[in-house]
């Protein structure tokens, strides 16, 4: 039930949606869970290892891949990568973390760093 | 004819590539958006756009998803990234508030003034939050505020975000200082999408009597620690209402129902769920006659105790058990009276694969069993941990339960010394020879047939330590691995001499490695 998509993913021949490296990441996910699902932390080490040298844009490309399979646990696991990355981290870190670029009016930027002044107080070093 | 031919590949590759783009940027506005299946064909400057694509082709609701798990005050900085991000933490359906971290100092770029209060003050900042956001339902709240919360905005919020519906997880974390307590608003109790509910500190809690198992029909993990209740039972209505518990625990101590009149009988909570698979009970020690405990969870698979035993304490069908941790603590009353009530207590317990027992309970945990203590027929891993106080005593009662333990595979210690034993020379543990184990009474079976790890966290090279690793180098056996972790604060010098000492004991098993993780630099001694 949970993984119909993945079987449409397969029978499905021209696919576009998701690009081979992508699919080899996150295909033997549902079978690692369910192998490792009592032992939360095996799974956080699995977890880190599989991701420790991915780029953002791979990331990108792995949370769209989950989310097109439906596949929440994967799709959980991703984001929260992303989150923990950019966590405590400086406006402009994030922005290149992203490949952001500000579009603010001159003025905008300013006012709204003053306006959540006590969120941006006390984040790391670049 | 080439140049022509040249040129027109690249008008159609160029217009292909407009295509793709114009394609893409439709696609963004897809719920579901695929991502851009790049080629491998792509020249350098259009893998920069695609790179740049790729971030921004996540919809809306992809980058709301991934701020739900920042807490809210990183989620609202995101406000400034650019246009697109200004206002989406707006629309997160999570509120991770937490009063501690709101505000952090970080020594080297904060150049405010060095004390260690902000400049702004969390009631503000929450306050400004909790205006500014979405009216979207909340789908998890989670408020930490322990320096004097304002009870009554709490109590505002927890209110409205239950009736807008919806909530799955809500986690309050509070301590009201100088305010009046936190009282839970009833209309918790017709939370019928709450899955989480973790409650901590000085908050008043008052099931009513009619609830019933439609109450919370979703709830899966309860925490209640110091929780004031306003009946008696007011925790076992609680748990009746709870159909599909899994995980719960409680901590009860004496003030929790401070002021309630005596006569009406006693404290009484009654843990009856079917469901049950983890259960943590911290259990008040003293006045233990005022209390009573029944636990019948016959799904139970891990089991932590830590508290006195009052006469009314009942464990019963646990035939799942698989691990337990005990931390019995000595309760002021006959000893005769208490061994028995240990007895019956444990009986449940020997049947465990995995237990782990504070070390100085052990002694009252084997007190009804000086004749013998019954059988741990399927352990295969038994943990001692916590302050080292009698070392003389304790050991003679660990071999006693390796003894009675014929499977044991895995032995382990995580022991700190209180300070005074501390302050001996570590490298001389001659001093303390004459509590030796007694080697002639005792020969656990299990040392020789089953023992294949030893694990000794927070080792300091003091007398007893070494002769027990000693003994059971000599007579483990089939022993694999002993892995020694040493006190960090131990000089390298005495680190030095402790490894030395180790790998000059006898091993009675030939495939036996010992790890030492110390941090040694071995290549720095000669």
């Amino acid at each position: 039930m949970k993984f119909c998509t993945v079987k449409q993913y397969f029978d499905d021949e021209n696919n576009n949606n998701v690009t081979n490296g992508i699919a080899t990441t996150v295909i033997p996910l549902p079978n690692k869970h369910l192998k490792i699902k009592a032992n939360n932390k095996e799974m956080e080490q699995y977890e880190q290892e599989l991701l420790r040298n991915v780029m953002p844009q791979e990331l990108t490309k792995l949370i769209l891949a989950a989310n097109y399979l439906n596949f929440k646990e994967a799709l959980d696991f991703f984001c929260r990568t992303v989150a923990n990355a950019i966590q405590n981290k400086s406006v402009d870190y994030v922005r290149k973390f992203f490949g952001l670029e500000s579009d603010f009016e001159p003025g905008e930027e300013e006012k709204l760093c003053k306006e959540f002044a006590w969120s941006f107080e006390g984040v790391d070093e670049d | 004819m080439k140049g022509q031919r040249r040129e027109s590949m690249e008008e159609r590759r160029s217009e292909r590539q407009r295509i793709e783009r114009a394609e893409r940027a439709e696609r963004r506005d897809v719920l579901r958006a695929r991502p851009c299946g790049c080629g491998g064909s792509s020249s350098l400057s259009s893998s920069a756009d695609d790179y740049k694509d790729v971030i921004s082709s996540l919809p809306d609701c992809l980058l709301i998803h991934i701020l739900s798990f920042l807490p809210t005050r990183a989620s609202v900085a995101t406000s400034i990234l650019s246009t697109r991000w200004r206002s989406l933490w707006k629309l997160v359906p999570v509120l991770d508030l937490d009063q501690r971290k709101l505000f952090r100092q970080s020594d080297t770029d904060y150049s405010g003034p060095t004390t260690t209060k902000s400049n702004f003050s969390f009631l503000d900042a929450v306050s400004n939050i909790w205006t500014l956001r979405n009216a979207i339902p909340l789908s998890k709240l989670r408020i930490d505020w322990t320096s004097n919360c304002d009870s009554f905005l709490v109590e505002t919020w927890v209110q409205h975000t239950l009736l807008s519906g919806g909530l799955q997880e809500l986690h309050l974390y509070i301590s009201t200082g100088p305010n009046p307590p936190l009282e839970m608003p009833p209309t918790l109790f017709f939370s019928s999408t709450l899955v989480s509910l973790i409650l901590t500190g000085v908050i008043h809690l008052n099931p009513p009597a009619s609830a019933s198992a439609s109450t919370f029909p979703s709830l899966r993990i309860l925490v209640l620690e110091h929780v004031r209740c306003a009946k008696h039972n007011s925790i076992s209505t609680l748990l009746a209402a709870c159909p599909v518990l899994q995980d719960l625990t409680l901590a009860v101590s004496t003030t929790n129902f401070y002021g309630l009149d005596e006569s009406a009988g006693k404290v009484n909570v009654i843990v009856l769920v079917p469901t049950l698979k983890t259960l943590y009970i911290q259990w008040p020690a003293d006045d233990c006659w005022l209390y009573k405990l029944q636990i019948n969870t016959p799904a139970l698979k891990w089991f932590r105790f830590g508290g006195g035993l009052g006469e009314d304490v009942v464990l019963e069908n646990l035939p799942n058990l698989v691990e337990a941790v005990i931390d019995l603590e000595d309760a002021d009353s006959n000893t005769v009276d208490y061994a028995k009530r240990v007895l019956d207590f444990s009986r449940p317990l020997f049947h465990v694969q995995s237990l782990n027992l504070v070390i100085e309970s052990v002694e009252i945990f084997c007190y009804p069993y000086k004749d013998g203590i019954p059988m741990f027929h399927n352990l295969s891993s038994l943990t001692f941990y916590g302050e080292l106080c009698l070392p003389w005593c304790a050991w003679d009662i660990v071999q006693l339960m390796l003894c009675q333990a014929p499977k044991l595979q895995i032995l382990a210690f995580e022991l700190t010394l209180p300070f005074i034993f501390t302050l001996k020379d570590q490298s001389d543990y001659s001093d303390f020879k004459h509590c030796h184990l007694n080697e002639k009474f005792y020969d656990p079976e299990c040392l020789s047939s089953h023992l294949t790890t030893c694990y000794y966290k927070g080792f300091s090279g003091h007398g007893i330590e070494m002769e027990l690793v000693r003994h059971v180098l000599k007579e483990a056996k089939v022993l694999k691995t002993m892995k020694i972790t040493v006190e960090s604060n131990l000089g390298s010098r005495a680190k030095h001499c402790i490894h030395k000492k180790l790998m000059n004991f006898q091993r009675s098993s030939r495939t036996c490695q010992i790890e030492f993780d110390g941090h040694l630099d071995l290549y720095s001694h000669a």
